[in-house]
C-alpha cells in the first residue's frame, strides 16, 4: 500500500527510473531500486527541508534528562555537539536510544 | 519471543524466550558483463550454502531443499540496471546474533562476522554456480568491502508503549476490548513473517512463515512509551509483539512510522506552546 511517505518515496523512484513496471525487477518486492538511488531520494526530501539539519558519521554518545527537557551529547567528525530538547524521536535500529532515557522493554 | 499466555496469541509459543530474528548482512553484486576478479574469504565452506538453489554441489539426500534454480534465486533480488541484492533466507546469508545488549566493540566484532556470512556465499555464487561476472557493486556504498554501513536488522528491542499491540488486533481488529483500529496513523498489509533458520540455538521455535493477515491500522500508543515522557519511538522498536514485529518491520511500515513519529513530536510542540 502506498502510504504516506512511502508513496511519496514510492512516486519518486518511478519517476526516477522512468516508470513503474522498471521497479518489478525481482520477485521479493514490487519495489526494487539500487541503495544509491534511494539514499539520492531521501538526501534530496531532508535537503528540501530548512529547518532540518542532517548530521553524517554521527552516533548518540548520552541521553540525560533535566527538568523538562532532554540533554544529548552526539560524536561528530568534528567533535560533540550537544543538543537540548523537550522532545526526542528514537529511530535507532536497535532502540538503543531509547535504552538510555529508560524506557522498558522486551527482546 | 513472548509466551502465549502473556500476549493471548494462539500461535505464539507457550514459553517466553530471548530468540530475535536472524539478520541479513545484505551484499548488493554488480553485473560486470565479464570475469572479475574477488578475493577468496578466509574459511570458505561451500557446504553451509549447498542447497541455497538446485545445484551439483547440493547433496542427493537433501535435494528437497533446494527448491529454486540459481537463476530464481538471483533474481530473487534483482535490481534495476544489472545488480542484485543478496538477502536470501534459504541456506544463504541470513545470520543469527542479537546485538541489542552489546557494547560498541562488541557490535563491530558481530558484525564482522556477520559479514562472513554474506561474503562466502558470494563466493559459493561466483565460484560453484559459475557467476564469476558477478562482485560486489563499486558505486553502491563507500566502503572498503562495498557491503552496506549496516546489516538488515529483523527485529529491535520492543518497548513497554502505552498500548501493546497483538496479532489478535490485526485478525479480530473490531472484537477487542480496546478500539485500537480508531487510533492508526499507519497501515500494513504484509503477513507475519519470521526468518529463523539461522538460528541453531537450544530454543523450539513454531513455525511462523507467512502466517496470513488481512490489512491493518497500526496504533498510535505503540509509539509513545509507558513510563517515560518526551519520547516518540520510531523505526522497529515500537510496542509490538514478537509476532506483530514479523509483520510491521517491512519497510513500508516503518516510513510510516517515522513519519507519524515526526507528525506527533510536531503536535506535542504545538500543544505545549514550545
Amino acid at each position: 500500500m502506498p502510504g504516506g511517505i512511502w508513496g511519496e518515496f514510492k512516486n519518486a523512484l518511478t519517476y526516477y527510473y522512468g516508470d513503474e513496471s522498471r521497479l518489478k525487477t525481482g520477485w521479493v518486492s514490487n519495489v526494487m531500486f539500487e541503495p544509491s538511488a534511494g539514499n539520492r531520494i531521501f538526501s534530496e526530501m531532508a535537503a528540501a527541508e530548512p529547518r532540518l539539519t542532517v548530521l553524517r558519521n554521527a552516533r548518540v554518545e548520552q541521553v540525560k534528562r533535566r527538568g523538562e527537557r532532554w540533554l544529548i551529547s552526539v560524536r561528530t567528525t568534528g567533535g560533540m555537539i550537544r543538543y537540548s530538547s523537550p522532545i526526542l524521536i528514537d529511530a535507532t535500529e536497535l532502540g538503543d536510544i531509547s535504552k538510555m532515557c529508560g524506557v522498558k522493554y522486551d527482546v | 519471543m513472548d509466551s502465549r499466555y502473556d500476549t493471548g496469541e494462539e500461535i505464539a509459543p507457550e514459553r517466553a524466550n530471548n530468540i530475535i530474528q536472524d539478520l541479513t548482512y545484505v551484499a548488493v553484486l554488480k553485473d560486470y558483463g565479464r570475469e572479475v576478479p574477488m578475493a577468496a574469504p578466509e574459511g570458505y565452506d561451500p557446504s553451509l550454502f549447498a542447497c541455497s538453489c538446485i545445484n551439483p554441489v547440493c547433496p542427493g539426500d537433501e535435494t528437497e531443499k533446494a527448491r529454486w534454480s540459481s537463476e530464481a534465486m538471483l533474481n530473487y533480488g534483482r535490481l534495476p540496471n544489472n545488480k542484485y541484492m543478496i538477502n536470501w533466507p534459504l541456506s544463504g546469508n541470513d545470520y543469527y546474533v542479537n546485538l541489542t545488549e552489546m557494547g560498541t566493540r562488541e557490535r563491530e566484532k558481530a558484525l564482522k562476522d556477520a559479514k562472513q556470512r554474506t561474503l562466502p556465499f558470494v563466493w559459493f555464487i561466483r565460484n560453484e554456480l559459475g557467476y564469476s561476472n558477478l562482485a560486489p557493486a563499486d558505486d553502491e556504498f563507500p566502503t572498503a568491502d562495498s557491503l552496506p554501513f549496516i546489516p538488515y536488522y529483523r527485529e529491535s528491542r520492543r518497548i513497554h508503549g502505552k498500548v501493546r499491540f497483538t496479532l489478535n488486533h490485526i485478525t479480530e481488529p473490531y472484537d477487542q476490548p480496546d478500539k485500537l483500529y480508531r487510533t492508526c496513523p499507519a497501515v500494513g498489509d504484509y503477513p507475519v513473517d519470521h526468518h529463523h533458520s539461522a538460528y541453531t540455538g537450544p530454543a523450539t521455535l513454531p513455525d511462523l512463515s507467512f502466517y496470513p493477515v488481512p490489512s491493518f491500522g497500526l496504533p498510535l500508543g505503540t509509539l509513545i512509551p509507558e513510563e517515560v515522557d518526551g519520547l516518540i519511538v520510531a523505526e522497529k522498536s515500537i510496542s509490538v509483539t514478537n509476532l506483530v514485529n514479523g509483520a510491521t518491520r517491512l519497510r513500508p511500515v516503518v516510513l510510516q512510522i517515522g513519519q507519524a513519529a515526526g507528525r506527533q513530536t510536531w503536535k506535542e510542540l504545538k500543544i505545549s506552546g514550545l
